[in-house]
């Protein structure tokens, strides 16, 4: 696995693996999944058909309703569960349901953001990452060809 | 993030279970955006939205049950039916979700929520002063009451909102901050618009060409009024997620374009034309020809002035059968409809006018409604995706009305 030592900004903390779903295209979670399954049901985004559940989500920013984050939480009561979320800046609909996962139901999505366009070209979707933050660093580990 | 002493008890839980878990909540929120310290908030404005949820009711249930009251007068949106369920049923909702919205309106109601149920909180005595720090939910109330009023509120959202107004603290950042009122994008007027429909239109331009960014509108006319200007910052919020405009000469944080500006160069210069209007009318228009299931009036709350509009243009008229006629607004609005003979007219007509609610939050596809006309360039924004997935014919009211009775 390749190893990325990154500068950014951690908003919520944690060491997690799974598979990357990356996408340029900026997400709402209000009408973007279902939150009884996590399949993406936003018809417009390029994201369709794939589903949230264990996955590390890329996508620059948020967008849309302020009922965002409570789409993202109603998903995680129902167990379907992103490990991290990482966006170019984050904002405070998608941190809010972040930090009502953690306070509600004790579930801890690590959440990043301020880690450069980059990432973007050099992570894609179904490659397999893992990361860790500690004490202010981001190591991300990531396979691709 | 500096917490005070008030903040330390809290956090230490000398204010009680709620407030202590509302703190966390508010001062987690304010050290991811950076703030410097909380400061004390005046009024509050929540919402009780997607009741099917069980999170949101979760949520709810956290607080009371760990006996969180709002400590600054707190206003509520609409919702799914406030004031009789039973009248309800002319809408027919289904049973179920009636009994979840119910279960909702009871704990903001036992937190102390004073029960405008109206997305127009500053119509109805919730009126924040020039430079009053607010915690506010509902983006066309929050643009609002940035924009007009010179308030200053951050859009909250789910839980955020009723942390806030339990605690009545909020982390300094965003739109609390003189600095991030400070417009980058100048806009030109070149025609003049006359109704809420045109305003809307120019909201949904301005939303487009601005997207998270801080427009000054330049000439706005001196007919523009405070409707006007509620329904122009409703559709810029909802196209664009913009939370503050200034428009010089009418708001007070815009008295010339260089205080709007705050001395700065705009970024951008859009000059807007009426051919711009007459585009997007056309590219809100969802629908495939004009007969639609229903007219939905009131996105933003229908004000007394456009309920009197309705009225005199429904007088004497009668509304089809196989038609649906909505209008929403608050309850005290329809009240004072009622003493000046409005809603004798347009329920004569056979429209209806729904207190407390909005179209958004109904099963318009259980009811088998495909399309619906509105004078609203939010509706026409918001109603095409779900839970409605309703066609929207976007058009002036007078021709909502023609439609209707025709």
């Amino acid at each position: 696995m390749k190893k990325l030592v990154i500068k950014g900004r951690t908003i919520s903390e944690g060491v997690v693996e799974g598979i990357a779903l990356v996408s340029k295209q900026n997400f709402s979670f209000s009408h973007g999944i279902d939150p009884y399954t996590g399949n993406i049901c936003d018809k417009l985004h390029e994201w369709i058909g794939e589903n949230i559940n264990n996955k590390i989500l890329f996508f620059p920013f948020g967008k849309g309703s302020t009922t965002g984050g409570l789409w993202l939480l109603e998903a995680v009561r129902l167990s379907n569960i992103p490990k991290a979320i990482i966006n170019l800046e984050m904002d405070p609909i998608i941190a809010s349901g972040i930090i009502l996962a953690d306070l509600l139901y004790n579930i801890k999505i690590v959440a990043l953001d301020r880690l450069g366009e980059n990432i973007f070209d050099l992570i894609e979707t179904g490659n397999f990452i893992r990361i860790e933050t500690l004490e202010g660093k981001i190591n991300i580990y990531f396979e691709n060809d | 993030m500096y917490l005070s002493d008030i903040d330390k008890r809290v956090i230490y839980g000398e204010g009680g279970l709620a407030n202590q878990f509302s703190m966390q909540i508010l001062i987690r929120l304010g050290e991811i955006y950076g703030a410097k310290r909380m400061v004390p908030i005046k009024s509050a404005h929540v919402g009780c939205v997607y009741p099917q949820f069980g999170a949101a009711i979760e949520i709810m249930k956290k607080v009371d049950d760990l006996e969180g009251e709002f400590c600054v007068p707190t206003t509520a949106n609409p919702v799914l039916n406030p004031i009789n369920f039973n009248k309800w049923n002319e809408l027919n909702e289904p049973l179920k979700l009636q009994k979840l919205a119910k279960k909702q309106i009871a704990y903001v109601l036992k937190m102390g929520a004073i029960p405008v149920w109206t997305c127009t909180p500053y119509f109805e005595g919730n009126l924040p002063h020039y430079g009053e720090m607010i915690s506010w939910e509902e983006s066309s109330a929050v643009i609002f009451a940035n924009s007009v009023l010179g308030a200053r509120s951050n859009r909250t959202t789910i839980g955020v909102d009723i942390a806030s107004s339990i605690v009545g603290r909020v982390p300094e950042y965003g739109l609390l901050l003189d600095r991030n009122r400070k417009a980058n994008i100048l806009i030109k007027l070149n025609f003049e618009p006359k109704s809420l429909f045109e305003y809307g239109t120019l909201g949904y331009i301005i939303g487009k060409l601005c997207g998270g960014k801080i427009p000054v509108i330049e000439n706005l006319p001196e007919s523009t009024n405070v409707n006007h200007l509620k329904v122009l910052g409703s559709s810029m919020a909802t196209k664009g997620g913009i939370s503050i405009f200034h428009a010089v000469g009418i708001t007070p944080e815009a008295r010339t374009k260089e205080e709007a500006f705050q001395n700065t160069k705009p970024e951008f210069e859009y000059a807007i034309t009426r051919k711009n209007i007459k585009d997007s009318i056309i590219e809100l228009n969802t629908a495939k020809n004009k007969k639609v299931d229903a007219i939905a009036i009131g996105c933003p709350h229908a004000g007394i002035e456009e309920i009197k509009e309705l009225a005199i243009l429904l007088s004497g008229k009668k509304v089809n059968k196989d038609l649906h006629f909505c209008i929403f607004s608050s309850e005290r609005t329809i009240e004072l409809a009622k003493k000046m003979k409005f809603v004798n007219i347009i329920k004569g007509a056979g429209a209806k006018i729904f207190p407390g609610s909005c179209l958004v939050f109904q099963s318009t596809k259980l009811w088998g409604w495909k399309s619906v006309a509105t004078n609203s360039a939010k509706y026409a924004l918001t109603l095409p995706s779900e839970p409605n997935e309703l066609e929207v014919y976007y058009t002036s009211l007078e021709e909502c009305v023609d439609l209707a009775v025709r």
